[in-house]
C-alpha cells in the first residue's frame, strides 16, 4: 500500500461512517451496539495506523491544510530557485574561474543530498519536493553558466540532461512537481530535435509549432500505460503531452503562417481549426472510455477555446457586442445540455 | 529500481554531464589553436551593464562585425545552396506571402571573418568614393552641406569606431573554410546562424547571429576594464562623440578546435 491507496481507504472509512450515521438518524438501519462498537474500534485503530505509517489526512481540516502546504511548497520552490539564480548572478563575476566551476557543480550535488536528508526526516515530502526543485534549478544554472564561462556553442542536449535529472529524482521520491519539470525539459528537447530534422537551427524551434505537436504526442504515448507504484504519474504524462499538442494546434489555427505546410495561410488555419475540434472530441471520448478524468476536462476546455476563437474570428468585427456575448452565452448553455446528456448516459451505463 | 539507486543515478548524471562539458572545453582549448589575434573595443565592445549598474556581476564582450557585412553580396545562390538552403526557381512572389514567409528557417553554418584586411579596406574606399561624389555634387549645387557633413561623420566613425571584422566567406564545413583561408592571425572561422529571404525576385542571405557571440571576461582580465565601467556609470558618451573616440582597450583572443573563443589578455590603450 502507498500513500494514495492509504488516503483512499481513509476516505472510504469517512464516507462509510457518515452514511451509517445518516441511515441510523433516518431509522433505516440500526446496528447492535456490540457490532457498532467493534466497527468503530477497528476503524479508529486503522485510522491511527494509517496516519502514523503514511501521514494521510484523517479529517477535513487536515485535508485543507495539506492543500495549503502543497501550495506553499510550490511557491517556496519557485521563490528559492529564483533566489539561487539571482544570488549566483549577483556575485559570480567576483569569483575566479575554478571557484565558479566548483560552486556550479557542487550546488546541484549538495541540493540533491539535502533532498535525500529531508526525505528521510519527513514522510510527507513537502520539504523534499521543495529542495528537489531547487536542485533542478541549480543543475539548470550549472550547465547554462558553464556555457557562458567557456563560451560554449549552445546545444539542445542540455534539455535532455535536465529532463533526465528531474525524472530520476521524480521517480526516486514519487514527486509530481519534479515530474512536470522533467517533462517540460523533455518536450523542449524533443521539439528542438524534431526541428533539426528539417535543417532548422535548434534555437529557433519555436518558429514552427508543429515541432511541439510531435513532442506532445510522444509524451502522451509514454503515459498510455499505468505505472504501478507511481500514483497519477501516467495521468500527468497524458495531460501534459496533449496540453502541449493542443497549444501548438491552437497557435497554428490562428497564425497559419508559422506552419511547415506550404499551402495558403487560410487553408492551413482551417485545417488546424478542424484538427483542433476533432482532437478535442477524441480526447473527451478517450477520457470517458478509459476513465481518465484529466483528459475529459482538457478536451472540453480546448473544444470551447477552439470554438470561441473561431466565433471571435467570424463575428466580432461585424456583430453588435451585446449580440456576440448573448450568442456566446447561448452556446455555453447548449454545451451544458450536451455535457449533462453525456453525464446521464455515463451514470446509466 | 530502488529510491537509493535512482538517487545515486541523479548524482552520477550531474557528475557525468559536467565531466563531459569540461572535457569538451579542454579539447577546445588544449588542442590545436584555430586562430589567435588581437582585437580592440571596436570588434569586442562591452556587453550590457555589469554590477553594480546591473543585476549580473559577470562581464562579457560582444563579437561584432562591420554592419556592411551582415547581408553580404558574396552570399549568393550557389553559396546558399552549399549551406543547405533549398532555393526555388524562380523565387516565390513575395507580395503574395505574409511577412513570416518572406524568409526561410535559419540554418547553422560557419563564417570566415577577416580582420582589417582587403574587405575592410574596400568598405572604407567605398565610403571615400561616396564622399568624393557628394563633394562634387555639392560644388554643382546638387547636394547640401548637411549631406556632406553626414558622410564625413560616417567615414570618421567607420575609420575610428566601427568593427574591422568583415564576413568574407561561408560554408557548412569549418575545415574547408580554414583550407581556403589559412591565415590564422587574420581570419576567424566561427559558427553562425544564417537565414535566407527573398527580396524583389532574388535571394538574399543574412547573418543573424554568431553562436558564441557573447565572450565571457574572466576575473583576472577585468582590471583593464575598470575605468571604462566607471565611465559607464557616468553615462557612456563614446557613441555620440564627434569626432568619434578611439578604442580604449585591446583584447588578445584565441579560437580553439571547436571554434569557441576565449580571452587570453586585455590591455588598456
Amino acid at each position: 500500500m502507498d500513500k494514495t491507496e492509504a488516503q483512499a481507504r481513509v476516505d472510504r472509512i469517512r464516507a462509510f461512517q457518515s452514511e451509517l450515521a445518516a441511515l441510523q438518524d433516518q431509522h433505516v438501519l440500526k446496528l447492535p451496539d456490540t457490532d457498532r462498537d467493534a466497527v468503530q474500534t477497528f476503524h479508529d485503530q486503522l485510522l491511527r495506523r494509517l496516519a502514523a505509517d503514511y501521514d494521510v489526512d484523517v479529517s477535513q481540516g487536515q485535508r485543507q491544510l495539506s492543500l495549503g502546504m502543497r501550495l506553499a511548497s510550490l511557491f517556496g520552490a519557485l521563490a528559492l530557485s529564483a533566489a539561487v539564480f539571482f544570488f549566483f548572478h549577483r556575485f559570480w563575476g567576483g569569483l575566479g574561474t575554478s571557484l565558479q566551476v566548483g560552486v556550479l557543480i557542487a550546488a546541484p550535488l549538495l541540493a540533491t543530498l539535502a533532498m535525500d536528508c529531508a526525505a528521510r526526516r519527513e514522510r510527507t515530502l513537502y520539504f523534499a519536493s521543495l529542495i528537489g526543485v531547487v536542485a533542478f534549478a541549480c543543475f539548470v544554472l550549472d550547465l547554462s553558466v558553464l556555457g557562458r564561462i567557456f563560451n560554449i556553442t549552445p546545444s539542445q542536449h542540455a534539455f535532455l540532461a535536465w529532463a533526465a535529472f528531474a525524472l530520476l529524482l521524480a521517480y526516486a521520491y514519487r514527486l509530481r512537481l519534479l515530474l512536470v519539470a522533467g517533462l517540460t525539459s523533455l518536450i523542449a528537447w524533443l521539439s528542438a530535435t524534431v526541428g533539426t530534422w528539417s535543417g532548422l537551427y535548434w534555437l529557433s524551434f519555436g518558429e514552427r509549432p508543429e515541432n511541439m505537436i510531435l513532442a506532445g504526442i510522444a509524451v502522451f504515448a509514454l503515459g498510455w500505460r499505468e505505472q504501478p507504484g507511481f500514483p497519477r504519474f501516467s495521468g500527468i504524462f497524458r495531460v501534459y503531452g496533449l496540453l502541449t499538442a493542443f497549444l501548438a494546434i491552437l497557435m497554428l489555427a490562428n497564425w497559419g503562417s508559422q506552419s511547415y505546410l506550404r499551402w495558403s495561410v487560410e487553408l492551413i488555419e482551417d485545417v488546424y481549426q478542424a484538427s483542433g475540434f476533432i482532437l478535442a472530441g477524441l480526447t473527451i471520448w478517450l477520457g470517458i472510455k478509459r476513465h481518465w478524468t484529466g483528459l475529459v476536462n482538457l478536451g472540453v476546455t480546448f473544444g470551447v477555446l477552439f470554438l470561441y476563437t473561431k466565433l471571435f474570428d467570424w463575428w466580432w468585427d461585424w456583430m453588435p457586442k451585446y449580440l456576440f456575448f448573448l450568442l456566446l452565452g447561448l452556446i455555453a448553455m447548449l454545451l451544458l445540455v450536451i455535457l449533462r446528456r453525456l453525464r446521464s448516459t455515463g451514470a446509466q451505463s | 529500481m530502488t529510491r537509493r539507486s535512482l538517487h545515486l543515478a541523479a548524482i552520477a548524471l550531474v557528475i557525468g554531464v559536467n565531466t563531459l562539458v569540461l572535457a569538451g572545453v579542454g579539447w577546445n582549448r588544449l588542442g590545436p589553436i584555430d586562430a589567435s589575434l588581437v582585437l580592440t573595443e571596436r570588434e569586442l565592445p562591452l556587453r550590457g551593464r555589469a554590477y553594480p549598474y546591473g543585476e549580473d556581476s559577470g562581464l562579457a564582450l560582444s563579437l561584432t562585425v562591420s554592419d556592411s557585412s551582415l547581408s553580404p553580396e558574396w552570399l549568393d545562390d550557389a553559396k546558399l545552396r552549399e549551406l543547405g538552403f533549398q532555393l526555388q526557381d524562380p523565387p516565390p512572389n513575395q507580395t503574395e506571402l505574409p511577412r513570416q514567409r518572406r524568409q526561410s528557417l535559419p540554418r547553422r553554418g560557419y563564417l570566415v571573418l577577416e580582420f582589417d584586411g582587403p574587405a575592410w579596406q574596400s568598405i572604407v574606399e567605398a565610403q571615400l568614393e561616396e564622399l568624393r561624389q557628394l563633394r562634387e555634387k555639392q560644388d554643382n549645387g546638387e547636394a547640401s552641406a548637411h549631406q556632406v557633413k553626414r558622410a564625413e561623420r560616417q567615414l570618421a566613425r567607420t575609420r575610428v569606431y566601427q568593427s574591422r571584422l568583415v564576413a568574407v566567406d561561408a560554408g557548412p564545413d569549418p575545415k574547408d573554410l580554414r583550407q581556403r583561408h589559412p591565415d590564422r592571425a587574420k581570419h576567424l572561422v566561427v559558427a553562425a546562424e544564417l537565414r535566407l529571404r527573398w527580396v524583389a525576385d532574388e535571394y538574399r542571405g543574412d547573418i543573424t547571429r554568431f553562436l558564441a557571440q557573447r565572450i565571457h571576461v574572466p576575473r583576472q582580465h577585468q582590471a583593464a576594464l575598470g575605468p571604462i565601467l566607471e565611465q559607464q556609470q557616468r553615462g557612456d558618451t563614446r557613441l555620440l562623440a564627434d569626432p568619434p573616440s578611439p578604442p580604449r582597450y585591446q583584447v588578445a583572443i584565441s579560437f580553439g578546435a571547436r571554434h569557441e573563443p576565449w580571452i587570453t589578455a586585455i590591455t588598456a590603450l
